[in-house]
């Protein structure tokens, strides 16, 4: 059985320097637009490996909890292999206060469902609770078990190294600041409190934010690290879900401080939020974001962004996931890849992905179509036929 | 005399306190119930619909009003009910689709049809296509209202329609959908009547179905 790369003529040379780093600093056309995707869902990965390995392949899952969703992974070496098998030049990896926060019975909901797109296993997904939090008040506050990031494990970061091929980096996601405010309150909670008790939003965002400083602290000596990605959904697909003044008294200055640690230590930032962020464009910039992503289509028109913020921000993902990748046909996905290419990579300044990630929910053959057009039309100089 | 320009400001504002005072004067001073509705609670939820659409308020400041119109609905409904009732505008039926627990925007569009004067049943999260169909027969709704979050619960959208469809209820309804990777060509792909990507246009839209009448001839 011919693999992916033996199909579809791919040559793998990973150059997270010269390519990936290169297009979202915007500094010239390298070789060929990059894959720009952080988030893909385990079910999609191990098909791929079972294709290209001829086997399946073992997943590490997390012993059942109540209330908590089941979490599957793959080992750290079978991961790597995907991101390099896959075409990337970088292997994502996340840290931060949610990952101990987020598996906190009380801040989600667990369901289980038929979600993947192929295959007919029922998983289960935890969903935020939007409206009950576990902080709602100072009692809650005060007697909160919060997580020193001095007893995380980063062991990873180091690990990583034995597995990481030539010319690869990790893409650190941390970020959650004003998503882990939320979480933890509870949305109805959280939007109370910013009217009835502000002093209560302000500790919240010193706590998460001190926290996840700390672990961008320490993370970003690891050498492994190539870049950062600061996570943070900020708004929806009509508009920001809370006032632009709210995210400038409590999330930019933080926003901004991380990104000063993270430039000390040469490394670009990436912000990715959903939704229609244009009315806080320029104050991401202002902080000296590098990059942006994922740029949901229903929400932003990445032509716009590029004319107007192209000379500011390189830009990454936008290959729709609302029709193209999920309900579309493979040829569906190729043409607007190839779209996009012809209107955002001439110059450099694009690395092309999904507009959120690619969950279960996406047919396979739409990620592998994704990843060949990619590949096909990624070449520079770019071909505009 | 009761201000209800102050306490329609007071819906606009979300200023609860002041709005339930003010909601109390007009039932001791015995303002009929339903002019409190039609001159302050509905218009002012009107007033927080559009300042939502202008980009003006966010999410906080509808749920800060919505539940302030909620508190005052709910010192006027005693009355209403005790006085034999009032004709809600109309009845829908809402939840978010089976598999899917993303609930704040279905949770806005709810305070926003009820601030209209929606009487609202709402079904929850993780709901059955079946109990949306019993639902319906069982209120004699106008409408159902469907959110979800992912494209693969969006499909059971679909599954909502045809078993209205099967139950005879199809032509009895109007069905609006909303959620993130909802679009118009979605809607119309499942045969549902609106797309709508906020709530305040979903309120909106709510009231014209009513207005022209959401039984098939």
């Amino acid at each position: 059985m011919q693999t992916h790369q033996q199909a579809s003529s791919i040559t793998l040379s990973p150059d997270f320097e010269g390519r990936f780093k290169k297009a979202i600093l915007r500094q010239g056309e390298p070789d060929r637009v990059p894959l720009g995707d952080y988030g893909v869902d385990v079910p999609v990965k191990r098909e791929f490996l079972r294709r290209e390995l001829g086997h399946d392949v073992t997943v590490l899952r997390s012993p059942h909890a109540r209330g908590l969703a089941e979490t599957v992974k793959l080992p750290l070496d079978l991961e790597v292999e995907f991101w390099y098998r896959a075409g990337f030049d970088f292997v994502p990896l996340s840290a931060g206060i949610q990952t101990k926060t987020q598996t906190m019975e009380g801040v989600a909901t667990v369901v289980r469902a038929k979600y993947a797109a192929f295959g007919d296993e029922e998983q289960e997904r935890g969903w935020a609770n939007e409206g009950e939090g576990i902080i709602t008040n100072w009692r809650e506050f005060e007697s909160f078990p919060w997580p020193d990031p001095n007893e995380f494990d980063f062991s990873t970061f180091e690990e990583v190294k034995q597995h990481l091929r030539p010319g690869m980096k990790v893409v650190m996601t941390l970020g959650k600041l004003f998503t882990g405010v939320w979480w933890l309150m509870g949305f109805d909670a959280f939007a109370r409190a910013t009217r009835k008790d502000p002093d209560l939003v302000k500790a919240m965002y010193e706590k998460v934010g001190t926290a996840q400083m700390q672990i961008l602290d320490i993370v970003t000596r690891f050498d492994s690290v190539g870049a950062v990605v600061h996570s943070d959904d900020l708004a929806y697909a009509e508009g920001l879900m809370v006032r632009p003044q709210h995210f400038r008294e409590h999330f930019f200055p933080w926003l901004k401080t991380a990104v000063d640690l993270c430039h000390s230590r040469g490394l670009p930032v990436i912000v990715h939020s959903d939704g229609d962020i244009r009315k806080v464009l320029d104050d991401i910039v202002a902080c000296g974001v590098d990059a942006l992503n994922p740029i949901e289509p229903k929400a932003m028109d990445i032509v716009w962004l590029k004319q107007t913020y192209g000379d500011r921000l390189g830009l990454i993902g936008n290959i729709d996931l609302a029709y193209t990748l999920t309900q579309g046909t493979p040829e569906e996905v190729e043409a607007e890849v190839k779209l996009r290419i012809q209107q955002l990579a001439p110059g450099g300044g694009y690395a092309c992905g999904s507009a959120n990630s690619i969950p279960e929910y996406v047919p396979f053959e739409n990620f592998l179509a994704m990843r060949e057009a990619i590949f096909k039309y990624g070449k520079y100089p770019i071909r505009m036929d | 005399m009761v201000d209800l320009d102050a306490l329609k400001q007071a819906i606009i504002d979300g200023e609860e306190e002041q709005a339930l005072a003010i909601t109390q004067q007009a039932i001791d001073r015995g303002v009929p119930p339903q002019e409190v509705f039609d001159r302050a609670l509905i218009p002012g939820m009107e007033t927080v619909g559009k300042l939502m659409q202008a980009g003006e308020y966010f999410i906080p400041e509808v749920l800060f009003s919505a539940r302030t119109m909620q508190a005052c609905g709910n010192l006027l409904r005693p009355i209403i009910v005790k006085s034999g009732g009032a004709k809600p505008t109309g009845v829908a039926v809402a939840c978010t689709v089976k598999g899917d627990l993303h609930d704040i925007g279905k949770n806005l569009v709810c305070m926003m049809l009820e601030g209209a004067g929606f009487r609202i049943v709402d079904l929850g999260r993780d709901c059955p296509a079946e109990q949306v169909a019993a639902a319906v027969k069982e209120h004699d709704a106008d409408l159902v209202l469907l959110s979800a979050l992912l494209t693969t619960t969006m499909l059971n959208m679909g599954q909502v329609m045809a078993s209205l469809k099967e139950k005879g209820l199809r032509d009895r309804v109007k069905v609006i959908v909303g959620g993130a990777p909802v679009n118009a060509r979605f809607a119309e792909k499942i045969g549902a009547d609106a797309y709508r990507s906020d709530a305040a246009a979903a309120a909106e839209v709510a009231k014209e179905f009513v207005a022209v009448g959401v039984r098939a001839v």
